[in-house]
């Protein structure tokens, strides 16, 4: 049974996912967590269009998008999440190697409620993840 | 783009075609109209004024014609210099196109090396810590310590990565002047190396009151973030680490000098002090990837300003920045 205050992660690295996976552990933040391997899979599961996968009744309660992935990119996914009703207010955060102003900006001009480059090092990369879910943790007490 | 008749009409109006034209025309006029005069004219008084009336007629008649050649030779000389221009511009606007697309190449090369290049290091890194932290039960002090250097090598490659993405957008960064006070900057750019307890001895003198600059703060920051790094780290290992900043005056020109008592270099390796990837120290004691002074370079160059360095052996290392109309205040 899935947790409701689950979270989405969308990345096509599996060694990226294990990471996250780890550093949410390592951060004590216990929640599930659902991974979609590339952006169409994430809107399937979202937009509920897909027999083949498990369409998500519940919504996550953020979703972790990366955005160098091929054939739909994370600045497309944002889009169709921001343009579909039922994700239009989805809390969706950009977790992504990239440094870049103009990726930063793009992300934020398409509708993302916070930005995160991936560190290098560990350390730094379980920190993090452990700002974000105390972010989010605040966020749904007060909701 | 030349063309035959180009060639022949060149040829014809070129100054040695003129003169040809003048020649011939001449030597024909005068040895005819010479020969039907005298066989016309016996009388040698109207011959005499006969001959200067023909000399008066050749002037006139040649002087328009010379006239009609020099406009030709003009207007060849013009059709051919806007021929030459055209094709410049042609050739030109080939570079620009050839350099756009190259730099357009190097951008895609650039975002793709941040990305993919730090992405398998992230794992590297990630996992290794994940078995020391975590997983250590029965691997050996050998084990663990071969892992604990896969993490700092694949550290280095990281500040590796990150130096030389710096290194290949600093002549990308579009100059966003503003005016600023420099000693602001400066401090918070010490204040974050200070905080590395290897430069907890460093003593620091900061001489820029009421300096103030024209300049993009983001090159100017990561021009002292260079150069101040330099100092601190080739200083930590004297007895009294010392680094100074300051603006002095020099043939009635401001300079930045940044100063550090440390280890110093020889001069005669002058020449490759801002060349990328070379280093004049080696050793652990200095660990670095000679990226930064190329950086500094490059921002220098971006600015429009100059640096030099001057150090001795054993006794420090003085860096001047000269910022030419950059500089708009200082005491």
């Amino acid at each position: 049974m899935l947790d409701p205050d689950y979270i989405l992660l969308v990345d096509d690295n599996p060694d990226d996912v294990d990471l996250a996976i780890l550093a949410l552990k390592r951060s004590h933040l216990d929640c599930d967590i659902v991974v979609a391997r590339n952006g169409f899979e994430a809107l399937k599961m979202l937009h509920g269009d897909s027999s083949a996968l498990p369409s998500l009744r519940v919504l996550p309660k953020v979703v972790l998008l990366d955005i160098n992935m091929p054939v739909m990119n994370g600045f497309d996914v944002l889009q169709a999440f921001r343009a579909h009703e039922r994700t239009q207010s989805l809390p969706i955060v950009i977790l992504t190697s990239s440094k870049e102003e103009q990726d930063i900006a793009k992300g934020y001009a398409y509708g993302a409620n916070s930005y995160i480059h991936k560190p290098v090092d560990f350390a730094n990369f379980t920190e993090a993840i452990k700002q974000l879910g105390m972010y989010w943790l605040v966020l749904n007490q007060t909701n | 783009m030349y063309h035959a008749g180009m060639r022949i009409r060149e040829s014809i109006f070129s100054p040695l075609g003129i003169t040809t034209i003048y020649l011939v025309m001449g030597s024909l006029w005068i040895t005819f109209s010479d020969s039907w005069v005298v066989a016309a004219v016996q009388d040698v008084q109207t011959l005499t004024r006969l001959q200067s009336y023909k000399g008066l007629f050749y002037i006139a008649i040649t002087a328009f014609g010379l006239y009609y050649l020099l406009v030709q030779h003009r207007l060849t000389i013009l059709k051919a210099t806007e021929s030459y221009t055209k094709e410049l511009e042609n050739r030109v606007q080939e570079r620009t196109q050839d350099l756009s697309l190259l730099n357009k190449e190097m951008e895609s090369f650039s975002y793709s090396v941040s990305h993919d290049l730090q992405s398998p290091l992230r794992a590297v890194l990630g996992f290794s810590e994940e078995i020391v932290q975590h997983h250590s039960e029965g691997l050996s002090p050998t084990a663990t310590n071969y892992l604990s250097r896969i993490s700092a090598a694949a550290k280095r490659m990281s500040v590796l990565i990150d130096d030389l993405l710096t290194l290949a957008r600093v002549s990308k960064i579009e100059s966003k002047p503003s005016e600023f006070e420099l000693q602001p900057l400066v401090a918070e750019v010490i204040h974050d190396l200070s905080l590395n307890p290897v430069y907890a001895n460093t003593k620091v003198s900061i001489r820029l009151q009421e300096v103030r600059l024209v300049a993009d703060e983001s090159l100017i920051r990561i021009l002292f973030e260079n150069l101040l790094s330099n100092a601190f780290k080739y200083s930590s290992r004297v007895t009294s680490p010392h680094v100074e900043v300051e603006c002095i005056r020099a043939n009635g020109h401001p300079l930045i000098a940044v100063r550090d008592n440390g280890i110093g270099f020889d001069m005669l390796h002058y020449d490759k002090l801002f060349t990328p990837f070379q280093r004049l120290h080696h050793g652990e004691g200095y660990p670095g990837n000679g990226i930064g002074l190329a950086t500094v370079q490059r921002v220098m160059r971006h600015l429009k300003g100059s640096v030099r360095a001057e150090s001795e052996i054993g006794k420090g290392t003085v860096f001047y920045i000269t910022l030419e109309n950059t500089i708009v205040a200082h005491a």
